[in-house]
């Protein structure tokens, strides 16, 4: 079969709808693994968009979780208060989660590399600093240090999942274009990448946005799945989390940060009864994977979807974009 | 009434050094290794807490007298910091520094996990090495235990003063800061000069550890995280890899949370450190005492 | 009007004065040599160019706009176009990539469109593809279009720097040292692709060089600069038995055969 532009997108479509059926049929009756695909589906959204922030444009930040928290409790405040529908709440959640990101990203993202990981730190912990205050800044409706529990159920692995395959293609799709190659060029090498026409304040704080309207969105499910609001969700140890998902997948890998999600869920679940161990385990796969196989999994960029392809020659692509073969 | 006001002030002034000594130590260490390895030692925060540990076990072994156990934590806080660097860091040097970065928030991790499980989550009660007593210098208060704290310090301070100028392995560390290959082509043990860094700078942190051990008896494994990011923006906003910027950064910091407190709610107190590093990164990078730099093309 | 007009240009680094009153007027399809010794400020004054530093005094104008105060990107949008003197590939990516995103500014569709997949999408990434991909054939390249970048000899990555240089079909091209460290066949080739490509793509072209060889025989006229301020300027003959210029470079009095 010829690998045109529409067949390839018609094979992953396909591939992507048929693995939803496997997966529901295997699990979907056990609640309890219903509800860790669920979770899983959601991490793959905030390890790809991390990944986007931090593998594609190299822009190291911490601060993901921050955005999640901005996406849960903006949907989460809408559904819960307002009785808004699920998805416009959603929506509301990313956008909102975007802007902040805009609004954050604007002046940070002049700094280099450490000092922009840790104000982005900083930034996390001051929303979440802000939401545990919630009283003093005009919000007691966001419950501060208590949160807001009964939350609506909404999120169902179905729904995960979709706007896991959404997020994936989006980003994909934005990888695989001008913009996205913009992007890239920018974390190679900043200087050139302005000499050849990229406004690189542009593209980071793009970058940045993009991923904070998808960790947003992550955290608006997140939130309709937990049925609840709590700033002890939206630590620097959840973005910890995301951070290591994206490095143990490759930074600059859809795929890799993809399958590290997943994994890194399964992984948590497994050791759930011993929290100190699954910790140690973390920090040590950090240290373990940045001094022996920086480049994580799948050795990251763009490579990946070639190389899956080529594994597969003539089937189903991993969600490959349209567009040039050069660039994967 | 106006003298009363004065009085409360200097008060805040006084309970603000000690806390600013505190941080200006644990300061040091961050600013020395940026300014010779260019790595934010996320661990650093960490290495402190280690050293109050260490400071508890010591005072099990040797009994509650302040020297041995002050020693005994800082040289096994220096061994945990070439450990670490030689580990984790070394292998590093020539990656981009989100690697390092990342490796080290890993070595954070594992050291407050670490010792959680080594030793449990339940906070330890620090012994009283010293019996408390307060001072009074007319109607402002001081306690001995502050006294120690600023004594002990400066004294820390003032022989780092000593090694960094006075010294070869200083005049070495002073010129790895500067310019680490000319260093090498000098003949100077760059990989021991930037160990005996690490070595010098957790010591610091430890004793700062057991200081505090002292003066606020509890100790538990995530102890370190909140002193080690204030600490961390102290370093920054003196001047990150100026030693004398750590020291004013430090100070800075103790005086401005004790301050603080008065006019903002407690649960905002975290938060201002945050909103002091990003004030100082998108206004004045280079910090109250650093130079601007620039990148060559 | 003249392509480039340089005026008093100058700028100092703390208190080292890097370059000193440098002018330069360039007409269009002029092709310049820019030479000195190490140090004298030749990439400083490409800097300032391309707006990578901002200099202390002095204006430049491309066709009479100035270029002062202007992010590096919007000059390059205006249609100034450089190498580098240590290569700045994208070293990771391919060498097809690496002439794609050089033209960035040529693509013809937002962000939106991109996502989406809309037809403006399609049509212009097929002819940005064409087009990188003619480029490469220029320079010889096209066998290594799927190679990474920094695994391609050290010629032909220099030849992959002015292939992205001319990606964005600039109107001053800005060579830094592109014959550094190439032997004296790839030299000569060089030699001919300057020429080639100053003639097909109707260049105006100022080249830093020490290649003697190169700056010899291709520049229509050559400045000398030395410590920052120009000591020469003139065609390649003149230059060439300039004692000031023979100074400069070797400290001393000496008469120098071609």
């Amino acid at each position: 079969m010829k690998a045109t532009l529409s067949n390839r997108y018609v094979v992953s479509a396909a591939g992507a709808i048929l693995l939803y059926f496997v997966l529901s049929l295997a699990f979907g009756s056990n609640e309890y693994y219903s509800h860790v695909l669920t979770l899983a589906a959601i991490n793959v959204i905030l390890a790809v968009s991390l990944n986007l922030i931090n593998g594609f444009t190299g822009q190291f930040s911490l601060g993901h979780a921050g955005f999640m928290a901005v996406g849960a409790y903006v949907a989460g405040g809408l559904t819960f208060f307002l009785k808004v529908p699920f998805l416009p709440a959603l929506a509301a959640g990313a956008l909102a989660a975007g802007i902040v990101g805009f609004l954050v990203g604007l002046p940070t993202l002049r700094l280099r590399g450490d000092y922009l990981a840790i104000a982005t730190l900083g930034f996390g912990e001051i929303i979440r600093v802000l939401i545990i205050n919630s009283d003093a800044i005009g919000l007691p409706m966001l419950g501060g240090p208590r949160g807001v529990r009964g939350i609506p159920g909404y999120t169902t692995f179905g729904w995960a999942y979709f706007f896991a395959v959404f997020t994936i293609l989006v980003i994909a799709n934005f990888i695989n274009s001008t913009h996205g190659r913009a992007c890239i060029s920018v974390r190679e090498d900043e200087v050139a990448a302005e000499a050849m026409g990229v406004d690189t304040t542009r593209y980071k704080v793009l970058a940045f946005s993009i991923g904070a309207a998808f960790a947003g969105l992550a955290g608006g499910l997140f939130a309709h799945q937990l049925q609840l609001l709590h700033p002890d969700s939206y630590t620097f140890l959840k973005s910890v989390d995301h951070l290591t998902m994206v490095v143990l997948g490759g930074m600059g890998s859809i795929t890799g940060a993809a399958v590290a999600g997943v994994f890194i869920t399964a992984f948590s679940e497994a050791l759930r009864e011993v929290q100190d161990l699954r910790m140690i385990v973390y920090s040590l796969s950090l240290i373990i994977i940045m001094l022996v196989r920086p480049q994580g999994l799948m050795g990251g960029r763009e490579l990946t979807m070639d190389s899956v392809r080529r594994l597969w020659p003539g089937r189903r692509a991993a969600h490959t974009g349209g567009g040039a073969r050069g660039t994967a | 009434m106006e003298g009363t006001s004065l009085t409360m002030f200097l008060q805040q002034i006084i309970n603000g050094l000690s806390l600013g000594s505190i941080y200006a130590l644990i300061a040091l260490g961050y600013t020395m290794v940026y300014g010779i390895v260019r790595l934010i030692n996320f661990a650093h925060g960490d290495v402190y807490m280690v050293g109050a540990y260490l400071g508890f076990f010591a005072a099990g072994w040797f009994g509650p007298r302040f020297i041995p156990v002050l020693l005994v934590s800082m040289a096994g806080a220096a061994l945990l910091g070439v450990i670490i660097e030689r580990a984790a860091y070394k292998p590093l040097r020539m990656a981009p520094r989100i690697a390092a970065l990342t490796t080290a928030i890993g070595v954070s991790l594992l050291l407050e996990n670490g010792t959680r499980f080594v030793i449990g989550p339940n906070p330890k009660g620090f012994p009283d090495l010293i019996e408390r007593q307060t001072y009074n210098l007319g109607s402002l208060e001081i306690s001995n235990v502050d006294i120690l704290v600023l004594l002990v310090s400066l004294g820390l301070m003032v022989l780092l003063q000593f090694i960094v100028y006075r010294t070869r392995i200083g005049k070495s560390m002073r010129a790895v800061s500067f310019d680490k290959d000319a260093a090498r082509l000098m003949g100077i043990d760059v990989d021991r000069v930037i160990s005996v860094t690490f070595a010098i700078g957790s010591a610091l942190a430890a004793a700062a550890g057991v200081l505090v051990g002292i003066a606020y008896p509890r100790i538990d494994p995530y102890m370190g995280i909140m002193p080690g990011l204030k600490a961390f923006v102290a370093a920054v906003l003196g001047g990150i890899g100026i030693i004398p910027g750590a020291v004013l950064g430090g100070i800075l910091m103790g005086e401005a949370e004790v301050l603080s407190v008065q006019f903002f709610p407690s649960t905002f107190k975290n938060a201002t450190a945050f909103v002091i590093l990003i004030l100082v990164l998108l206004l004045r990078p280079s910090g109250l005492l650093g130079r601007q730099q620039s990148e060559k093309v | 009007m003249a392509l480039l007009d340089i005026d008093r240009l100058s700028i100092s680094f703390g208190g080292l004065r890097a370059v000193s009153n440098f002018n330069l007027h360039m007409e269009k399809g002029e092709l310049v040599g820019l030479i000195g010794p190490n140090g004298a400020g030749k990439t400083t004054v490409f800097n300032m160019l391309t707006g990578v530093y901002q200099p202390t005094e002095g204006s430049i104008n491309l066709e009479g706009k100035s270029l002062l105060r202007l992010k590096p990107h919007q000059i390059t949008a205006r249609g100034v176009a450089r190498t580098f003197q240590n290569i700045r590939l994208f070293s990771n990516l391919t060498v097809l990539d690496n002439v794609k995103i050089a033209m960035h500014l040529r693509a013809r569709y937002g962000v939106l469109a991109g996502i989406m997949r809309l037809p403006s999408y399609h049509a212009e990434e097929k002819r940005i593809e064409k087009r990188a991909r003619e480029l490469l054939e220029i320079f010889r390249l096209s066998a290594r279009e799927r190679e990474i970048a920094r695994n391609l000899p050290y010629g032909e990555q220099r030849r992959l720097e002015m292939a992205r240089a001319l990606a964005s079909q600039p109107k001053l091209l800005l060579l830094d040292e592109p014959a550094a460290g190439m032997n004296p066949q790839e030299t000569a080739e060089l030699l001919e692709l300057i020429r080639w490509v100053h003639r097909e793509f109707d260049l105006t072209i100022l080249l830093i060089e020490h290649h003697m060889e190169v700056v010899m025989n291709v520049c229509q006229r050559i400045l000398v600069l030395d410590y920052g301020e120009t000591i020469a300027e003139g065609p390649p003959a003149a230059i060439r038995s300039n004692p000031k210029v023979i100074e400069a470079y070797l400290g001393e009095e000496v008469k120098v055969g071609a």
